[in-house]
């Protein structure tokens, strides 16, 4: 059992009142009934309310920082896809020139780096140097662009990786070959036989990048003061508010499982080989 | 690429060894503070030559003492990821059948879960009892190997299972077999050194992980703590020194380079060596 409660303070309050506190969130029933109760209110779609902000429910908090979160979540994968996937086709197709090589250069240099470092670099340099774009806070779309390209770069270079790997083998297959061989624009070659193939590992890859968007989201809302889901999570487990840190869980899990579901039955009807796997 | 090949070695080795011999060089303690100095930028020739901090800290020292911390906790990381990852693997491809089944649906579950997310609980949860553990002899950063070793368990055990199921078939192990050798045998006499090789890939793959896990956890404040020096510490206290005012870039870049650099050569070498064990299977 983690020790500390929600209501810790530099003083003391009196015993009346936090047992009075206590009584009111319920903390004072035992373990299985306060189990039974948070089970009970999840089914009607209910996280309680929150320890931490007083007269605020769970779900409204919720219902405040999930539309920010979304938008920088799906931004930064949409932003991996479209950048991580037509460079990593080009770089197999021009391999061993400078272009590769520089792709590669900077995609591995993408993947070095934890994302709030690169957030570090990117605000020095467009939002101090060149004061192009806001630091932080949440507003228009000018506030957006910078938290989504920190979060969603490091998962453009490795959708970069997947798409050069996979276009690659495809290159070298024997359907390219002999559509080759008959002739056809290099152009429909990479659409017809390299871009179907590479889709396969990236889509088998959206699941994990779920998982990663979730993390990074933690640190890139507290980088660039985003009242999102991670900031909250975080300040939640930092002070003991459980229902707002299950609340956020809940949701996490219920995000993961469903991404990961349509990602699993989109790569059946890709790769129809898959479904067979039994 | 040969050349790319001496060139991050080096580089590697000649961080492990300054990193390793740091208490022995006739440098200053990385806690030293220089009043007057503070905020120097990098001299790059003379005394602080990558600059000082805003408590006028040498940031040379500093970052060699987190490349002490950070490259440790990797490589320490990495071997408890190892140590729960290659029995469990190893176990699950040797007996097969229902027992595989179940062990691999269990790791499925642990997998769909977002366990960074769990950690994070965890983390802050025994944050609280940090003096019951430190009488136990555990400090913090031991609590952070286990926490590092529970998230990187799942793709050791991977590895280890489908390296176990082609020992499985080998012709030894049939021998061995039906010469009465008990599992436990099996899997001491023959699966382990045979995994030896997994192993040093599986390692090679995770330390950069780990290492990334360790400026993450650190960065928001569950990891390594002050006065303790790792590169996420160093990066985000340059973080928190950024303001349009005052110049303080070198804060930020100079571990950023650090961890940047190190981290592609050891990409680098993991590619290599997983590409070398692939040829060879």
């Amino acid at each position: 059992m983690a020790r500390g409660g929600p209501f810790d303070q530099e003083r003391e309050l009196p015993t009346e009142v936090l047992q009075q506190l206590r009584a009111q969130y319920h903390l004072d029933e035992s373990i299985l009934q306060q189990y039974y109760r948070s089970l009970e209110n999840l089914f009607h779609g209910e996280f309680g309310p929150s320890f931490a902000y007083r007269g605020v429910s769970v779900s409204d908090i919720l219902a405040d920082a999930l539309p920010i979160s979304l938008a920088l979540g799906f931004g930064a994968l949409l932003l991996a896809l479209l950048l991580g996937l037509p460079t990593g086709i080009l770089s197999a197709w021009k391999k061993n020139t400078k272009t590769d090589a520089s792709l590669r250069t900077l995609s591995s240099l993408l993947l070095a780096l934890p994302n709030f470092v690169l957030a570090g670099l990117a605000i020095s340099l467009f939002s101090f140097t060149l004061e192009w774009l806001p630091p932080a806070g949440s507003g228009g779309i000018r506030h957006q662009i910078l938290p989504t390209l920190c979060l969603g770069l490091p998962f453009a270079a490795q959708i970069f990786r997947l798409a050069r790997n996979e276009a690659l083998s495809a290159l070298q297959s024997a359907p390219t070959r002999t559509a080759r061989a008959k002739g056809l624009p290099e152009a429909k070659v990479l659409q017809r036989h390299v871009f179907p193939r590479t889709l396969v590992p990236i889509v088998a890859f959206l699941g994990p990048a779920t998982a990663g968007i979730l993390t990074g989201s933690l640190v890139i809302e507290q980088v660039f003061a985003l009242p999102g889901l991670g900031s909250h999570f975080v300040q939640s487990a930092l002070n003991r508010d459980y229902t707002l840190s299950l609340g956020i869980t809940v949701l996490y899990t219920a995000l993961l499982g469903t991404l990961t579901f349509f990602a699993d039955v989109l790569l059946a009807r890709l790769d129809p080989r898959i479904q067979s796997l039994r | 690429m040969k050349r790319a090949d001496a060139l991050t070695l080096s580089f590697l080795l000649l961080l492990a060894g300054a990193a390793l011999f740091l208490p022995w060089l006739s440098l200053p303690a990385p806690d030293t503070m220089e009043l007057g100095d503070q905020l120097i930028p990098p001299q790059w020739t003379e005394h602080p030559i990558l600059g000082t901090d805003s408590k006028g800290r040498d940031l040379f020292v500093r970052t060699l003492a987190g490349a002490r911390i950070s490259l440790w906790v990797g490589l320490l990381g990495s071997f408890v990821a190892l140590l729960i990852g290659l029995p469990y693997g190893a176990i699950s491809g040797l007996f097969g059948g229902r027992t595989d089944r179940f062990m691999m649906r269990l790791a499925d579950f642990f997998e769909s879960v977002p366990i960074t997310i769990l950690v994070l609980f965890l983390l802050s949860i025994l944050g609280e009892y940090r003096v019951e553990l430190q009488e136990l002899g555990l400090s913090r950063l031991h609590i952070f190997f286990f926490a590092v070793g529970f998230l990187f368990w799942l793709p050791t055990a991977r590895i280890a299972r489908a390296e176990a199921l082609r020992l499985r078939q080998a012709l030894f192990v049939d021998a061995a077999r039906s010469l009465g050798a008990s599992p436990k045998e099996i899997l001491i006499r023959h699966f382990f050194p045979n995994l030896l090789p997994a192993s040093v890939v599986i390692m090679t793959l995770t330390i950069p992980r780990v290492i990334l896990m360790e400026t993450f956890l650190s960065f928001l404040g569950l990891g390594v703590e002050p006065p303790g020096v790792s590169w996420g510490i160093l990066a985000k206290e340059g973080l928190a020194a950024m303001n349009p005012l005052v110049q303080s870039w070198w804060l930020l870049a100079v571990p950023a380079t650090a961890l940047g650099l190190t981290l592609i050569c050891l990409n680098h070498w993991g590619d290599k060596i997983s590409d070398s064990f692939r040829a060879n299977t």
